[in-house]
C-alpha cells in the first residue's frame, strides 16, 4: 500500500490538476514535435543536387545525324537515342517498357537489348522479343535553326508518333 | 545431478572464491529446482526463456524448429556481416573491387561471404516456412494475433534486408535488380510518383528517398548500406525480442486457440 502522501494525486487538489495539465501539455508538445519532424525527415532524405533534367534539350546540328542509323551519344546524359529511318529522324526514350531498365544499342542485327530480362527492340523501338510487349516511347523532336531539339514533355506511342509531325523530322 | 562428489582442484577453488568471480556470479551453482528457476528469471541472457517447457513442445514435428533456425540464420548473418564490413567500402569506386578482394585475396573472405549469402537465402526460406507453419496452427487468432502481426513485420524486414543486401556487390545483377525494385517502389500507390493516387513528385517519392537520386548511383549504394547494416537489423532486433517474449507470454508453442 503506497503512502498516500507520496501518490501523484496527493495534496492540494489544485496541485494535482496542474500536474495533469502539465503532463498533457508535455505529451502534446512531444507529439507535435514528432509529427513536425516527419516532413523534416523527408526533406532531409530527399536527393541532394536534384536538377530538373530540363524537358527541352538541344542536341547539335541535324547534319551530324545524317551518317548514322542509331546515335547513342545522348543515352548517358539525356536518356534517349536519335534514330534515322526512311528519311526521318526521331527520338526514342532509353527506357525499357517492361520494367524501366536502360537497354543498350548492340547493332543492326540485335537492336536494343535490355540487360534486365533480355527484351529486344528494333530501330523503330518495336519489341522483337519479350518480356516487353510495348514499343519504346517516342519523344517530341523539331529542328530550330538547323539544330535538333528534343522535347521530353511530349511523348507518344509508335503508331501515333508515326503520323504526328511533332515526333519526327525529315532528314 | 550431484551423485558423486568430486574434489575441486585447488586452482578452481581459488578462482571460485576470488573477488572477481564472486562479483560476476553472486550465488553458487544452482542445484535446486527453485534456484534454477531463479536463474531463468533473473539472468539477463536467460530471461526470455520459459520457466518450464512441456515435453510435448519439444517434439520436432510440433515446430520443426523453424523460428529458432530463422534466428540462428540471423545470428550467422550478423556475425559474418560484421566481419565483411571490415573489408567493404560502400562507394562505386571500391565496392565491386572490395568484393573481388574478399573472394580472392582476403583469407577466409570467400568463406565468410558465402556463409553470409547462403544464410541469407536460408533465412528467407526459413522465415516463410515458419510463417506457413504457424499459420496452420492458427497463430493469427487470439490470443496470439499481436505476435502474428509482429511476425509479419519481421517477414517484411527480412525481405528488405535481402533487397538492400543485393545491391552491395555492385555488379550488373545487383544494379539492374535494384533499378527494377526501385521502379516498383515508384509505382506504389500514394507514396510513389508513378503509382495511383500519387501524393508527391518524382523528386520526393519513396523511390527518390530510397535511391537518393534519379537512378541507382553512389547515393543509393550508401543508403542501402546504412539500411542493410544498421537500421533494418536494429529494428529486427527490437521486434525479435518482442516476438520471443510474446511467444512465452501467449502460452508457448502449444498455445490453444
Amino acid at each position: 500500500m503506497p503512502d498516500p502522501a507520496h501518490t501523484l494525486e496527493a495534496g492540494d487538489p489544485q496541485d494535482a490538476g496542474r500536474r495533469r495539465a502539465l503532463t498533457r501539455i508535455g505529451w502534446t508538445g512531444l507529439s507535435l514535435l514528432g509529427l513536425a519532424s516527419v516532413p523534416a525527415l523527408i526533406r532531409f532524405l530527399r536527393p541532394r543536387g536534384w536538377r530538373d533534367r530540363g524537358e527541352i534539350v538541344e542536341l547539335g546540328p541535324l547534319a551530324e545525324y545524317r551518317s548514322t542509323t542509331v546515335s547513342a551519344r545522348w543515352v548517358q546524359r539525356h536518356g534517349l537515342w536519335l534514330v534515322r529511318r526512311a528519311g526521318r529522324l526521331f527520338a526514342l526514350e532509353a527506357r525499357c517498357t517492361h520494367l524501366g531498365c536502360t537497354p543498350r544499342w548492340v547493332g543492326d542485327d540485335a537492336g536494343f537489348l535490355c540487360p534486365c530480362h533480355g527484351s529486344r527492340f528494333d530501330e523503330d523501338g518495336v519489341p522483337l522479343n519479350g518480356p516487353a510487349t510495348q514499343p519504346l516511347q517516342r519523344l517530341g523532336i523539331r529542328v530550330e535553326g538547323g539544330e535538333v531539339v528534343v522535347d521530353r514533355s511530349l511523348r507518344a506511342q509508335l503508331d501515333r508518333a508515326e503520323r504526328d509531325r511533332r515526333f519526327y523530322v525529315p532528314i | 545431478m550431484g551423485g558423486s562428489v568430486t574434489r575441486e582442484p585447488r586452482w578452481l577453488h581459488g578462482l571460485r572464491h576470488s573477488q572477481v568471480w564472486r562479483s560476476v556470479f553472486r550465488s553458487g551453482v544452482p542445484v535446486q529446482p527453485r534456484e534454477r528457476l531463479a536463474v531463468v528469471l533473473s539472468n539477463v541472457f536467460f530471461h526470455l526463456h520459459p520457466l518450464r517447457i512441456r515435453a510435448a513442445s519439444l517434439r520436432l514435428r510440433r515446430t520443426f524448429c523453424l523460428g529458432g533456425l530463422s534466428f540462428m540464420a540471423f545470428l550467422v548473418l550478423t556475425v559474418t556481416g560484421i566481419l565483411l564490413m571490415f573489408h567493404y567500402r560502400p562507394t562505386p569506386e571500391h565496392a565491386y573491387a572490395d568484393i573481388q578482394d574478399l573472394m580472392s585475396v582476403v583469407p577466409f573472405g570467400r568463406l565468410l561471404r558465402n556463409l553470409h549469402r547462403w544464410s541469407a537465402h536460408a533465412m528467407v526460406i526459413l522465415v516463410i516456412a515458419h510463417m506457413a507453419r504457424v499459420f496452420h496452427a492458427g497463430a493469427f487468432r487470439p490470443p496470439r494475433e499481436f505476435n502474428w502481426v509482429v511476425g509479419v513485420l519481421l517477414l517484411a524486414l527480412t525481405f528488405i534486408l535481402s533487397f538492400t543486401g543485393y545491391l552491395l556487390p555492385w555488379d550488373q545483377l545487383s544494379y539492374w535488380a535494384v533499378t527494377v525494385g526501385a521502379n516498383m517502389a515508384g509505382a506504389a500507390p500514394v507514396i510513389g510518383h508513378n503509382g495511383p493516387l500519387a501524393l508527391v513528385g518524382e523528386d520526393a517519392d519513396v523511390r527518390a528517398l530510397l535511391l537518393g537520386g534519379r537512378a541507382v548511383g553512389a547515393a543509393a549504394l550508401l543508403r542501402f548500406y546504412v539500411l542493410h547494416c544498421v537500421l533494418v537489423p536494429g529494428a529486427m532486433g527490437l521486434l525479435m525480442a518482442m516476438h520471443f517474449f510474446r511467444v512465452r507470454r501467449d502460452g508457448g508453442v502449444l498455445a490453444k486457440y
